[in-house]
């Protein structure tokens, strides 16, 4: 183990330091308690029923019972007490851990995305946290009390009679050993039975999904035999490591009666000169089957142990990438841009030196819309993207109304720029969710801006109008009600700024003249840029900038631009020729 | 569904006895330990004079757990066999189930849903077998065994007086255990919403950085994260007491034999032994009472589960024989003709056809084209009795489609559908469809014609290169193309392609059109697209828009008419240059 992991461990638990020194008392007492319980039995054996009597002094057999009855009791509400603390102090930690994983993601900037695939995220939120909480679980709420339990366990029986304890012990190595080496075996199994378990479930989904396939070419009868011969293998798969789970408490069991009858023939023989009293035996016996519990949970847990420190690194590596942060509290917070945009000799990569962008520079004034024009992978997406700082650019500088977008607040600079994607993301919330995006809204609200994009009859049309919930990612809607949605949220945020990456996917000529009204009439007042495809949208527009290789080659309105003879007239020629 | 779990318990009813007779031997065999170790504390009250003996005991004893240790092996082989047998057969039967459902009620369930069943619901079931067999055996035979071995050993009386606490703290351990499901099933719920929630996020990024939610997004976050939390803690909570009352319980049970049992011992009723021994008795309590809450659960569970696989096997099925393809001799020529047929989906009145006439002969080409969901496919899902047609609708070589058997129509037809799906194996397999009676050169003869023969010959392994491993993927030209080869491999009179040339540049898609003309020389073929070149040189061509037949004709007279076919067809001359602008 890592000393990294020691420490990421140490602070993972820090702040849960009193809790838990407190528990472990307790499961101290706990321990008393429960090895106190032969003991007694012990007294009634030796000091009342080999002499015959009920009462010694003050003492009956029946304040015994009583005392037993008493730290039975005592014993399991102080355990139900610690259990539960240390359960909620594991959630407490597994809760907050995850809080601060989620703050992480939401906070990190777009190249820690892009880095880190969406899938991976997912699972260190749901199952590594929920490894780690296994590890409070199922191991600290039994680990400190095992380990308490071992040690007053062999300190008593020392103390009861050294030699015969030495003797008892002979039998520790090989229930470790057994342990250690049944648990592989058993794990190896598994390993085995799950790779079948998965092929058999990837056979099955693939199966469901290629139903129709099977039913047209009819091959029934080779997946029936397909899916026999895999639910066999799984089957015998299982059966290995099942009879090995069964071994280990049998070979235990064996271990248990071997080590009872050591101590009963060190007694009977006077090995080392043992002669002890039978209720001392009888407290040995008991002790000797009690040792084996914690030891194999012990065991058992190694691997939890292992498991969970793996997460545990792998959120921490994570959590430790502190420079992918991006900070919301600096710069200077400004409420409402003129909508000025300026590039000067902009230089931008993704990856060092392989650039996106080269020397681009360009001017949009306040209301003025501006068309991006090129192939795919020209860096027309880059550039909408580096204007609201999702990603930082290495050279040169980019100003809003004159102010170098590096001073300006990241919040409020993206409170001024309103951006469409090419799939706008609806999320699985009300349409009133969607549109004002946790901005407070009426109804009323609400439904005006739903009017201005257009959306206005869809919207209705569905069951439960604006508080209707959408699917998982808005796939109940097609993309154009998607994209009509996407306008209603910019219409409620008013930016200064708009910025449209027009799709391509298929949207009918209806729902199309809807979004081109909708475009109209945002880019009446603001400074737009468009990411078009049409050439209606192009044409239009007071600025063309023609991209190629990250740089720009021409820049113009259209008129300028044909009447230029460069690449943007060939384009246009080209298509005009091919309409007649 | 009862039919078939009679069947697989039937089947394996031996197992299950067997199981049962070594659960109960090695209860029998497990009263042993205890009452050897009274014994042998009896005895060493005088060690001198039973020295030997104690030593006979002790092996005696050691002896026992080698016995114990081979019956239990037993038990376990027949557990796991018997469970894992049941797992099996079922899972066995509901995908052969599945397999025959009417694709119309099977496309009503979700493929999420399906899977559950595999993964889910038989799993229940299983282990309510599993549980019942072994836990539930264990239950019964401990009372019994254990319960006449403490009253006949030691004592009647005290056996009662003792046991009471076990049974009442069962009925309680069952309470609690239903609180314990509840909260787990809340706890589960929460965790789904949490999870989703977490895939939303990391999905939307960009949006919410745009609109600048990151602070909403994460309370909202920790609002689940809190339920899921307090969720957990009750769960576990509720366990723990489970744990607890077990304990105080037994322990109870301790105290109690402790009081009475030396009563007994000093009235010289029992031994000190017999005494020693009713404490390990007790212990073997422990196992069983604390499984029969889990048992009782499970039959709940399973319960749903059983009813969720019920709605399987009453879903209505396909009269299909299934066999091996090799079997089906029967051969079709290869006449189509089509009546008045009209067709609305089951519950549905819009109707997806109207009144389609039609007639196609052996060795003809008929063309389809129409606008997206002018009932194409449907049309081409009718022939194949995927959908239920009536009778005197669509008739092949004269006979009603109704009175061919389903196994025996689709193998006569080989039909390459839309969505080019591969299944994770080798290409071989994707192409013979697993069939292994294919010739290799065959195999190879048919990727050639549907030109991926090149493709297939660069890749790592060549034609055994599975799919999707180590980043073999294939672009959407060249998994048209192997679906294709399918095709050309299959022996049938008429084939048909659904919109399968989509994906291919202009020269492969020419020449496979080509490689298609010479192998349905003698063939019916139906080629649907929505491109006028993939069908410009058919015998027949017929325009479908909202269900209905339009236009027919050949190349020529479409255009001539200048109706719809002639709109396609000028789209589609300009369409190639509007590209030019991504």
């Amino acid at each position: 183990m890592k000393n990294k992991t020691i420490s990421r461990c140490f602070k993972l638990i820090k702040p849960k330091t009193k809790p838990l020194i407190i528990i472990s008392i307790i499961s101290l007492v706990i321990t008393i308690c429960e090895l106190t319980k032969p003991y007694l039995i012990k007294i009634v054996i030796d000091d009342y029923l080999s002499l015959g009597i009920y009462q010694k002094g003050v003492v009956t057999i029946g304040l015994i019972s009583a005392i037993y009855i008493g730290l039975v009791l005592l014993g399991n509400i102080l355990d139900f007490i610690s259990t539960t603390a240390t359960i909620m102090v594991g959630e407490d930690v597994i809760y907050n851990l995850r809080n601060k994983l989620y703050k992480f993601i939401e906070n990190a900037n777009i190249p820690f995305h892009d880095k880190t695939p969406a899938g991976t995220l997912f699972v260190r939120v749901t199952n590594d946290v929920e490894d780690i909480t296994t590890l409070f679980k199922e191991v600290l709420t039994t680990i400190i009390k095992d380990i308490i339990l071992i040690i007053v366990l062999v300190s008593i029986m020392i103390y009861l009679s050294y030699k015969l304890s030495m003797l008892s012990f002979l039998i520790i190595p090989f229930i470790i050993i057994f342990s250690v080496f049944i648990t592989k075996a058993i794990k190896k199994g598994y390993e085995y039975s799950k790779r079948i378990k998965t092929k058999l479930n990837i056979f099955l989904a693939e199966s469901i999904y290629g139903m129709k396939l099977i039913k047209i070419f009819g091959r029934q009868y080779e997946k029936q035999k397909e899916c026999e011969d895999l639910t066999d293998k799984f089957r015998n798969s299982r059966i290995g490591p099942t009879l090995f789970e069964g071994l280990l408490p049998g070979l235990m069991t064996i271990l248990e009666n071997l080590g009872i009858a050591i101590v009963t023939w060190a007694c009977v023989n006077s090995w080392l000169g043992i002669n002890l009293e039978v209720g001392i035996i009888y407290v040995f016996i008991t002790y000797i089957k009690q040792i084996f519990e914690p030891i194999n949970r012990i065991i058992e847990n190694i691997e939890t142990v292992q498991e969970s420190l793996v997460s545990i690194d792998k959120i921490f590596e994570i959590l430790e990438k502190k420079e992918y942060l991006e900070d919301f509290e600096k710069g200077i917070i400004i409420d409402k841009l003129e909508g000025k945009i300026e590039f000067k000799h902009v230089w931008f990569a993704y990856k060092e030196e392989e650039w996106v962008l080269k020397d681009v520079s360009f001017t949009i004034n306040p209301g003025e819309s501006a068309a991006l024009v090129g192939r795919t992978g020209s860096g027309k997406t880059t550039i909408t993207n580096l204007i609201n700082r999702f990603y930082e650019i290495q050279k040169g500088e980019i100003l809003l109304d004159g102010i170098n977008i590096k001073d300006i607040n990241i919040r409020s600079l993206r409170k001024n720029i309103g951006i469409i994607l090419q799939d706008p993301f609806i999320f699985a919330k009300s349409i009133k969710d969607n549109i004002s995006m946790n901005k407070n809204m009426l109804d009323e609200e609400v439904e005006k801006t739903l009017k201005l994009s257009s959306a206005e009859d869809f919207v209705n049309s569905l069951p439960n109008g604006i508080d209707q919930i959408a699917d998982e990612r808005g796939n109940s809607y097609s993309a154009g009600e998607k994209q009509l949605l996407a306008f209603a949220r910019i219409f409620a945020h008013n930016p200064s700024i708009f910025i449209l990456d027009e799709a391509t996917a298929n949207i009918d000529t209806h729902t199309e003249e809807l979004i081109q009204k909708s475009v109209d009439e945002i880019s009446k007042e603001k400074t737009s840029i468009f990411i078009a495809h049409r050439l209606s949208t192009i044409v239009n527009v007071d600025k063309i900038i023609v991209l190629s290789d990250g740089e720009i080659i021409e820049q113009g309105n259209h008129d300028e631009l044909v009447n230029n003879g460069g690449y943007y007239s060939s384009l246009y020629n080209s298509y005009y020729e091919s309409l007649n | 569904m009862k039919e078939v779990m009679l069947k697989i318990l039937k089947k394996h009813k031996k197992g299950m006895f067997f199981q049962i007779v070594v659960i109960t031997i090695n209860m029998w065999l497990l009263t042993f330990p205890p009452k050897i170790i009274g014994i042998i504390i009896d005895l060493l009250y005088d060690i001198d004079k039973n020295k030997s003996e104690i030593i006979n005991y002790t092996y005696y004893l050691v002896g026992i757990c080698f016995i114990l240790l081979a019956v239990r092996m037993c038990w376990k082989y027949y557990d796991s066999y018997n469970q894992r047998s049941v797992e099996k057969e079922l899972k066995d039967k509901v995908f052969e189930r599945v397999m025959k459902i009417k694709l119309s009620k099977l496309q009503k369930i979700k493929n999420g849903e399906l899977m559950s069943y595999f993964v889910k619901d038989v799993n229940e079931i299983r282990r309510l077998v599993q549980k019942v067999l072994s836990y539930g055996t264990r239950f019964v035979t401990t009372l019994i065994i254990a319960g006449i071995t403490m009253a006949s050993n030691v004592d009647l009386k005290l056996t009662i007086i003792t046991l009471c606490p076990i049974i009442i703290t069962t009925y309680i351990v069952i309470k609690i255990k239903n609180y314990v499901e509840r909260s787990f099933r809340k706890s589960q719920i929460y965790f789904t919403e949490l999870s989703e929630y977490v895939q939303e996020s990391t999905d939307s990024i960009k949006t919410t950085k745009a609109y600048s939610c990151e602070g909403e997004q994460l309370k909202e976050f920790i609002r689940k994260n809190r339920k899921v939390k307090s969720s957990n803690i009750a769960t576990e909570v509720h366990s723990s007491l489970i744990t607890t009352t077990i304990n105080i319980c037994f322990g109870l049970c301790y105290g109690i034999s402790i009081l009475f049992g030396s009563k007994l011992v000093l009235e010289n009723t029992i031994t000190i032994g017999d005494f020693v021994a009713f404490n390990g008795y007790i212990g073997l309590f422990i196992g069983p009472v604390s499984w029969i809450p889990g048992v009782i659960s499970q039959y709940k569970r399973a319960q749903i589960s059983y009813k969720r696989l019920d709605k399987i096997f009453s879903l209505e099925k396909e009269k299909i024989k299934i066999k091996p393809n090799e079997d089906i001799k029967e051969k079709l020529y290869g006449d189509i003709k089509i009546n008045n047929l009209s067709y609305n989906y089951p519950d549905c009145i819009e109707k997806v056809l109207e009144d389609i006439n039609l007639q196609v002969e052996s060795g003809e080409t008929l063309g389809i084209i129409g606008t997206i969901a002018s009932g194409k496919t449907t049309l081409m899902n009718l022939l194949l009795r995927l959908y239920q047609v009536d009778r005197g609708k669509i008739f092949i070589d004269g006979k009603d489609i109704n009175d061919i058997p389903i196994e025996i129509l689709r193998e006569n037809i080989c039909y390459i559908t839309q969505d080019n799906f591969l299944f994770s194996t080798s290409l071989k397999e994707n192409i013979s469809l697993f069939r292994d009676d294919f010739e290799d050169r065959d195999i190879d003869e048919s990727t050639k014609n549907a030109m991926i023969y090149e493709d297939i010959r660069k890749m790592p392994n060549g034609i055994d290169t599975v799919i999707g491993e180590r980043g073999t993927d294939l672009s959407g030209g060249q998994k048209q193309r192997l679906v294709i080869s399918r095709a050309f491999l299959k022996s049938s009179n008429i084939i048909i392609f659904d919109d399968t040339f989509s994906a291919l540049d202009n020269k492969t898609e020419e020449k496979v059109l080509e490689n298609v003309k010479s192998m349905t020389e003698n063939k019916t073929c139906i080629i649907i697209s929505n491109r006028i070149s993939d069908i410009k040189n058919s015998d027949k061509i017929i325009v479908l828009d909202k269900g209905k037949i339009v236009e027919a004709g050949v190349h020529d007279s479409l255009i001539n008419q200048k109706g719809l076919y002639y709109d396609f067809f000028m789209q589609q001359s300009t369409k190639t240059e509007n590209s030019l602008l991504d």
